[in-house]
Order: C-alpha cells, then structure tokens, then sequence
C-alpha cells in the first residue's frame, strides 16, 4: 500500500499482522495485568505481616517498659521477680559459677530461687579433699558475684560434701 | 481492488498473508474510446455510465457482494510524481502542497497529497486534484461498491519497483497508457524521475525509445545499464529495446498468471503483491 489519496474518511480493514499485533499485545497486557494484580496481592500481605510484626513489638516493648518501671517500683514484688529472671537467667549464673570451682571437686546440686530482692542459690559440692574445699569458697569470695554465704556442717577428713548458700549479685561482680 | 486505465478496468481480489500478498482472482473488462480520458484538473469520466457498467462487470466476475470495500488505483496521467528531498524530513499534507502547488493547474487547496518513501531520505511525491478523485469514487459507488483507499498506478508501481533496486545507470519505465514515468538509478538510489505524457496519434514506441534514450544521458553522454518495463506496451517496448541492442527487463511475472492477463503489462501489479 502507498499512499491514500481517498477523499472520504473510512477506517482501514485491519490486516491479519495487524490483528494478530493487537491479540499479542492485549495478551500481553492482560498478562501484565494479572502479574501486577498478583505482586500488589503479595505487597499487601508483607505489609499485613509487617504491620503485625510492628504491633507485636510494641506490645513486647511497652511490656518491657512497664516491667522496667514495676522494678524500680518497691510496692510490686511480683514485677522485680519477673525482672530478676530476665536478668539473671540460670545459665548464666552457672557461667559465672562454673569458674570457681576447682579441679578435684564438682557441683552435686543447684538449686535456683528467684526471689523479690535476689536469686538465692543453694549448691551442694564435692570435694576431693579439705585443700579442693577451701579453694572453692576462697574463689567464690574473689568473685564477688556472690554474698551472704552460709555454709553446711564440714567433715573435713578426706573427701567432703557441702552444702553451701549464697545469694547471686551479678552487679557487684569483679 | 478495482485499477482504472484509460481502455480497460481491472478488478484484481488480493490476499494478504503475513509475509506477501497474493492474487486470487482477477477480471477485465475494455472501456469503449473515449469513456475514460486520465487529466490533472478535468473530467476524466467523459461516459460515467459506461466506465460504471465496466466496474459493475468486473466486480461481478469476480463475485463481490453488494456493498463490498474496494480499493481503487487510478490511472497515470492524473497526477504528476515529483521526486525531492523533504526539508528535515517534513512530508505533512501542508508541506507537500506547498511543495508541489507550483506545479498544479489548480488551487493547492483542492490537492490531495501523498508520497512513497525513496531510499535514502527521499520522498515521491503527488498531488491529485480532489474532484477528480471524487470522480472515481463515485462510480466505484454507483457499480455497487464502497471505495475506500484511493492510490496512484505510477506510485503503487514504484513501490514495488523500489523493493528491488536497479544497479546504477539502469532505467526503470512505467507505462500508463495515458503517461508515461522514467525514473533513472545511481549508486544512491534513484536519481532522477520525469513523468511524459503519451500520445496516441505518433509513433508510439519510437517516440518511447527517445525518450528512454533522454531518460539515460547523463552530462551529455547516453550510459545506461539496462531498462526495467512495467505498464501498458511493456513487452513490446521490451522487444523493441532489445532489437535496438539495449538489455530490457520486465518489471514482473506470475508463476500462474490468470487467463487474459500478462503481469508486465499491469504497471502496478508489483506494487500491489509486495
């Protein structure tokens, strides 16, 4: 075809490249249509997840502060036993143990109590011998971690067992 | 498609696949002398009622309905192609007209314009007076079709020359039986284009060879490879060039070209199957 000379308006019968042209591209808007459609459904979920994920967090967050705030407040024992777990949680205080007792003696026993002013321990050591014995209580004195220490009755003729409590100070430790 | 020449109609059905078009039926019918005369600014219907019966014959050989589209070529003669250089590559309808309205036996608002692309950056160019495709229009409707596009026999026959480019110094001839265009090849592309119009009463191939001859000279010296023919007289040309010692071709063929029909004679057949 060359140039149109008509002198009337009339709208061209479209070729069949034309037609299979416009059945290609409006596959693949519809195509585009749906991938977009699909993406914006993803994007609304993340933002959902997102969203959610925020809320929860500031829930945690206000918690925590009011735990925070229940801590320093004397009147809510049940608060500063909450907060005593979160702070002194039982591995650590068996990481800050560990390092005092020697070789020739080993822990027979732990028990943890969680209370408003402080974690009481009670322990129960073996000792190879007296010697191994006064290591360990000289080394926990040196670690300052613990105080108030009371001791068992001792037999100190060969190896010993004692029972031993103490109340954890992690904030005055070495 | 329904093709106007000044002896005969032509109604050609052409498919269009993706890659090429194709000729599925063609019809003839011949014009009675005097019916159809080609002119730039004049009546070109002299006897519409005849002209009419031949469209409504042709479009009943080949079996349109009623109110079927038709494209229409008018004939040579009509217009006159002019080839330039767009200023910037400017080919608006305002342009052109201002381009070509010199040149017009009429006011340049009653042009319609058009052109075809030539490599490289070049345009072909005409102008039709509006009446007078009016004319053609109108009778395409009164044999029971509905026109729709209109284009130029000379410019649907370049473009398909244009798809296959001569070797410089060859001659491409396009052979309206009331016009005639020369157009000559060089290394860039076609380099000149005249359109003569025929005339009946002298020797007609004598008279297309001088000026085939014209068409080639270059700085006064006749150099030319060989001459490609398409139109009305196109074979005989041929025979008479060769006679004449020049290598002529024709422009086009069909494997299988319907009864009645010899594709080098239909200057815009090319054009229309590209």
């Amino acid at each position: 075809m060359t140039a149109d000379f008509s002198t009337r308006r009339h709208i061209g019968r479209p070729r069949l490249v034309d037609l299979l042209l416009l059945a290609f591209g409006l596959t693949a808007l519809g195509w585009s249509a749906l991938a977009a459609s699909s993406a914006r459904r993803d994007l609304e979920t993340v933002r959902a997840a997102v969203q959610q994920f925020r809320a929860s967090a500031g829930e945690e967050e206000k918690r925590l502060r009011e735990l925070e705030d229940r801590r320093h407040d004397r009147t809510d024992p049940l608060a500063r036993q909450a907060v005593q777990t979160l702070a002194s949680p039982p591995p650590r205080i068996l990481a800050d143990l560990e390092p005092t007792v020697p070789a020739g003696a080993r822990l027979e026993a732990l028990t943890l109590t969680y209370g408003h002013e402080a974690v009481e321990l009670e322990l129960t050591l073996l000792a190879r011998t007296p010697e191994t014995y006064d290591d360990f209580v000289a080394r926990v004195e040196r670690s300052g971690l613990f105080g108030d220490l009371a001791f068992g009755s001792e037999n100190r003729t060969g190896e010993m067992k004692v029972t031993l409590r103490a109340r954890y100070r992690p904030e005055e430790g070495s | 498609m329904v093709a106007f020449d000044v002896g005969r109609v032509w109604g050609v059905l052409v498919r269009r696949g993706l890659a090429q078009a194709r000729l599925v039926g063609a019809a003839r019918e011949t014009l009675p002398p005097g019916a159809l005369k080609p002119s730039p600014h004049e009546r070109n219907l002299l006897r519409p009622a005849e002209v009419r019966d031949a469209v409504h014959a042709v479009c009943a050989q080949l079996g349109l309905a009623e109110g079927q589209r038709a494209d229409l070529i008018l004939p040579a003669g009509i217009a006159r192609p002019v080839l330039f250089d767009p200023p910037a590559g400017d080919t608006t309808p305002d342009s052109l007209r201002f381009r070509l309205a010199n040149a017009l036996p009429y006011a340049a608002s009653e042009a319609v314009v058009g052109t075809i692309p030539v490599p490289p950056g070049r345009v072909l160019a005409a102008a039709a007076r509006r009446s007078v495709v009016a004319e053609y229009e109108a009778i395409v409707e009164a044999a029971g079709c509905k026109p729709r596009r209109v284009e130029l026999a000379p410019l649907v026959a370049f473009a398909g020359l244009l798809a296959r480019p001569l070797p410089a110094r060859a001659l491409d001839v396009v052979l309206g039986e009331a016009a005639v265009s020369l157009a000559r090849w060089e290394h860039t592309g076609l380099a000149t284009f005249r359109t003569r119009l025929r005339t009946v009463s002298r020797d007609d191939l004598a008279w297309l060879a001088a000026e085939i001859e014209r068409a080639a000279q270059t700085d006064g010296q006749t150099s030319f490879a060989a001459v490609r023919l398409a139109g009305a007289g196109a074979c005989a040309l041929a025979d008479h060039a060769r006679a004449n010692g020049r290598e002529a071709l024709l422009a086009w063929d069909l494997a299988q070209p319907p009864s009645g029909m010899e594709p080098a004679e239909i200057a815009w057949l090319g054009g229309v199957l590209r």
